[in-house]
């Protein structure tokens, strides 16, 4: 709420500056009704923004200058002096109310009484609707002449209309620190194009001074320039980005609006307002997220009685959560209604012909539930004005993939239904792949690819259907393109050497493979509008410069899909891929990927605890820190896969596991396929670390015990990243630097807390030798540290305190034993 | 009154643009093709960090292409997208007074399409390309 009054001080500001002039020139013309037009408009909005708010006093001037300059409007002869200023008396008390909304002062003193009436007696109903003639006081009550008004307008001292010029001085509505200013978003715009030039000029100059080895006296005011632009960048881009708020603000008023329509109770939560993302993002998003939550109310959640009947309280809920996760936005939208009938969706979907009966029976559920972003798709059989006309998520679908995002729906019978929207933050950076063919490199926006799949793999076989190349893979068949063929670059047939992406499925084509030479890294790219000499190639969606200078187009798959024709043959294809699908056996099949680990042996992971693949620099693992870790992002993460003697290559092959918490990293030596499995795996594993195995080309292949692998990091990290569980505390000397410069790290890193005050509770207490007297309290264990390691060695639990080994050791037995 | 024309040769042929309308002369390195375009665009490359589409203007002109890729090209900037003009040479910058073309000899289509005037100039008479007419014509050709 605070939000919208700052806006509305701010608009009325705003509005009170663009109409200073119209004032002007309406006090020196009077009779020319065209200014009064804009002063209306002005007293109009402020009338109609009051309605938001309470302000009474406001409202009511508001109202009654908008009554005389309307009756002005419709007279022919302009308006005398005295009405005039009258109208300049409100404008200028709008003002000086405005600062006294912000200051949070009331308003009920502000109001002169004479003042309205003064404008109420111009208005219509005063003077009956006669056009009063020019420059003859409208004799509406005798006792207020307009000397008098005028001078009570006068007494108060910030309301002086008598004259223009000192309007300014006498307006003490200046707030005393400037929160806020309002720009035009096409200047942000230039701004950000701007910044983002010079980022490009930046890596410019940097290859060119690395060519030309220039004198590295540059150096470093070219770093103190990088490091400025770096910032500056940042700025900018959060200047572009805005709180999700501001899309939130408008919901519940729908929500209750729609909700009384619809005689249901509804209370909707709206969480992770403060998420941030780019302006033009959420208004793109606006449309999808109201129409979902206008679906989840109208037709989610069912009817008091019937939710009283289900055990559900009478109040139905619609969540909407917001959370960044990477570089995209997690939009959820919740409701704990009746839950999506899958069942009819089917029998909706044979009816429209979209699938067969054959094909339905065999579908899952997930699939079913696809075919409500089907154009022209709806469950509802009465179509109401809210929702129901089939004119819906498909479009909502389409909108969110604009903006190169995803949507996905989960729902339960009678429990309820779940939107997944996955956004980007930016429109204007595009993760993006690289990909070549030929001597020649595109963009690949990432959000339009599923996976990447090498030819060699036998998990892959190609076979003909008619001209269409199909492309199966793990039980699925696509139809496949080449890159080359489509771009015309090349009409080698495809082969085995190459690559295939496998291309998400969208509105306007069906999912395929597209085969192309190599694929290269990805990068973060600005992409920036092509001209419509290339644009009229309709395959194009903009270019954008790699970081090293040269210039990348990027290349739309929408389009590439249409060139190929996949999206005329989408339903075919579509049917294709499930009737593969199905002929699997029921269960669901588990994706493991193999790989060869740095002892050469063959492993699979279940790709489920795979975030991603990354390549790291070995000068980013560090070795000699005990157990081993790698530097990503600025923090340590465990390494498992290697030791201390592996020799390490140029680049290493990392496994990035997640285990909804936290991260741990496979190093492996060589990535092969993905394969598939379903059942359970083979029990016979005596080895703690591997789950089980599974037979794979003849073989048994060991799978990986993720349990395991995160058992060993919990062991070895820093316990302080572990999420959720609490530290114990542990006192150390407080005034003694040794223990504060040298041993506190050392207990923060085993997972301590450190005590901050001596009569704070501990869980354990380190003493140093010279400080044994503190031994009393309620610590439940104590850790006595020797300066002297002859006298450590003496003592039963002596620890020499520069003995980090044992210190470390000592810390972790300890705090087994606390948390016991 | 005079005005600034840089002077360039197409398909042997003298021409002018109006200087106010170049850029900047520029020396084109490294162009990647673009796949599907016209036979107008050359493809893409940037300058000082800006990507530009290349244009033929043989091409543009319907005469053929160009084989040979001179070193400079103007560089033209319209509707925010910047292009570089794949001309035979630039032969320089003169000044001139553009007078209305007279029709007095037929020019063969495309040079008709886009230009309006000719100058004198001390190494004979050149038409002045007006570069509105140029890109639009490439941008016809390019569909």
């Amino acid at each position: 709420m605070d939000d919208l009054l700052a806006d509305f001080i701010a608009e009325t500001r705003d509005m009170l500056d663009a109409i200073s002039g119209e004032i002007v020139a309406w006090e020196a013309n009077p009779s020319d009704n065209g200014h009064v037009d804009a002063i209306f408009r002005f007293m109009h909005t402020v009338k109609g923004n009051c309605g938001f708010f309470d302000f009474p006093e406001l409202a009511r001037l508001s109202h009654a200058a908008e009554d005389t300059l309307d009756y002005i409007r419709g007279s022919n002869g302009g308006a005398g002096a005295d009405v005039v200023n009258a109208v300049l008396a409100a404008v200028d008390l709008i003002g000086v109310m405005v600062g006294a909304i912000e200051k949070g002062e009331p308003l009920a003193d502000l109001v002169k009484p004479d003042l309205l009436a003064a404008l109420s007696g111009h208005s219509p109903s005063a003077i009956g609707g006669t056009n009063a003639p020019q420059e003859t006081p409208v004799p509406c009550d005798a006792s207020h002449p307009i000397s008098q008004i005028t001078e009570s307008i006068d007494d108060e001292p910030a309301v002086g209309a008598q004259s223009v010029p000192e309007r300014g001085e006498e307006t003490p509505n200046v707030p005393a620190a400037m929160r806020s200013v309002r720009l035009p978003v096409p200047l942000l715009d230039r701004v950000m194009s701007g910044v983002s030039d010079l980022v490009l000029a930046r890596n410019d100059l940097s290859r060119m001074m690395f060519n030309a080895s220039v004198d590295p006296v540059l150096d470093a005011p070219f770093e103190r320039l990088s490091a400025i632009l770096r910032d500056v960048r940042d700025a900018v881009t959060k200047m572009r980005m805005q709180r999700i708020d501001t899309l939130y603000n408008s919901m519940p008023r729908m929500v209750r609006d729609l909700a009384q329509e619809l005689d249901k109770k509804v209370a909707a939560k709206f969480e992770g307002g403060d998420v941030e993302l780019d302006r033009e993002v959420i208004e793109m998003m606006r449309d999808p997220i109201m129409h979902i939550v206008r679906n989840a109310i109208d037709h989610g959640l069912e009817q008091a009685d019937e939710r009283i009947a289900a055990g559900k309280s009478v109040t139905g809920t619609v969540t909407v959560t917001a959370r960044q996760a990477g570089n995209r936005i997690a939009l959820v939208i919740k409701d704990d209604g009746q839950g999506l009938n899958i069942k009819r969706i089917g029998q909706k979907a044979l009816a429209a012909g979209l699938v067969s009966e054959d094909q339905l029976a065999r579908m899952s559920a997930a699939d079913i539930l696809e075919f409500i972003f089907m154009p022209g798709f709806s469950t509802a059989d009465q179509v109401s004005a809210i929702s129901g006309r089939g004119v819906g998520m498909d479009v909502v679908r389409a909108n969110i993939e604009k903006v190169g995002g995803t949507i996905n729906v989960r729902t339960k019978r009678g429990q309820g239904t779940q939107f997944e929207l996955y956004i980007p933050l930016m429109l204007s950076i595009v993760s993006a792949l690289l990909v070549g063919v030929g001597a020649m490199r595109f963009a690949i926006a990432l959000s339009a690819v599923d996976e990447i799949l090498v030819g060699k793999s036998s998990e892959v076989a190609f076979s003909n259907l008619g001209d269409c190349l199909i492309f199966s893979y793990r039980g699925q068949q696509v139809p496949c393109v080449s890159l080359g063929a489509i771009l015309g670059i090349s009409d080698a047939p495809v082969t085995r050497d190459q690559k295939f992406l496998l291309i998400k499925g969208t509105a306007g084509g069906g999912s395929f493979a597209l085969a192309v030479d190599r694929v290269f890294n990805n990068e973060d790219l600005v992409i920036k509008p092509i001209s419509p000499a290339i644009m009229n190639a309709s395959i194009y969606s903009g270019t954008s410069l790699l970081d090293d200078g040269r210039p990348v187009l990027m290349l739309d798959m929408q389009s590439v899909a249409q060139k190929a024709n996949i999206g005329a043959a989408d339903d075919r294809c579509a049917a294709l891929t499930r009737e593969v699908a199905l002929s699997t056996p029921a269960e669901t099949p588990s994706k493991l990927l193999v790989f060869t680990d740095f002892g050469g042996r063959q492993r699979a992971v279940r790709m489920e605890l795979i975030a991603r693949i990354d390549e790291i620099d070995p000068a980013h693992v560090q070795r000699d820190l005990g157990s081993i870790w790698v530097l990503v992002a600025k923090s340590l993460k465990p390494v498992i896969g290697l030791d201390a003697q592996t020799a390490l290559p140029e680049r290493i092959k990392m496994l990035r596991l997640f285990n909804g918490e936290r991260e741990a990293f496979y190093a492996i030596e060589e990535l092969h396929e993905i394969t598939n499995f379903t059942g359970f795996l083979a029990d016979v594993a005596t080895d703690p670390a591997i789950e089980g195995f599974v037979l794979h080309e003849g073989s048994a292949l060991p799978v990986v015990d993720g349990h395991h692998i995160f058992a060993q990091c919990e062991a070895a990290a820093p316990t302080r990243q572990a999420i959720g569980g609490t530290r114990p505390v542990c006192r150390i000397p407080l005034g003694d630097p040794w223990a504060q410069h040298m041993l506190r790290p050392l207990v923060e890193a085993a997972g301590y807390e450190i005590a901050q005050r001596e009569e704070d509770h501990a869980d354990i207490v380190i003493l140093l030798d010279h400080d044994t007297d503190a031994a009393n309290g309620d610590a439940s264990a104590y850790l006595t540290l020797y300066s002297d390691p002859e006298m450590a060695s003496t003592r039963a639990d002596g620890i020499f305190r520069y003995d980090r080994k044992s210190v470390v050791s000592a810390l972790k037995d300890l705090r087994t034993k606390v948390a016991v | 009154m005079t005005d600034l024309f840089v002077l360039i040769w197409i398909d042997d042929c003298l021409a002018a643009i109006p200087a106010i309308d170049v850029e900047a002369v520029i020396e084109l390195e490294h162009i990647y093709a673009a796949p599907l375009t016209s036979p107008c665009v050359v493809g893409i490359s940037s300058v000082r960090s800006m990507p530009i589409t290349v244009i033929d203007s043989r091409a543009v002109l319907g005469r053929g292409t160009t084989t040979a890729i001179g070193e400079q090209a103007p560089l033209i900037k319209r509707a925010g997208h910047l292009y570089a003009l794949v001309v035979d040479r630039i032969e320089g910058a003169a000044q001139g007074h553009a007078m209305a073309r007279k029709p007095c000899c037929p020019l063969g289509t495309g040079w008709a399409d886009v230009t309006v005037a000719t100058i004198e100039t001390d190494i004979g008479t050149a038409l002045v390309i007006d570069v509105d007419l140029f890109m639009t014509a490439t941008t016809a050709k390019a569909v």
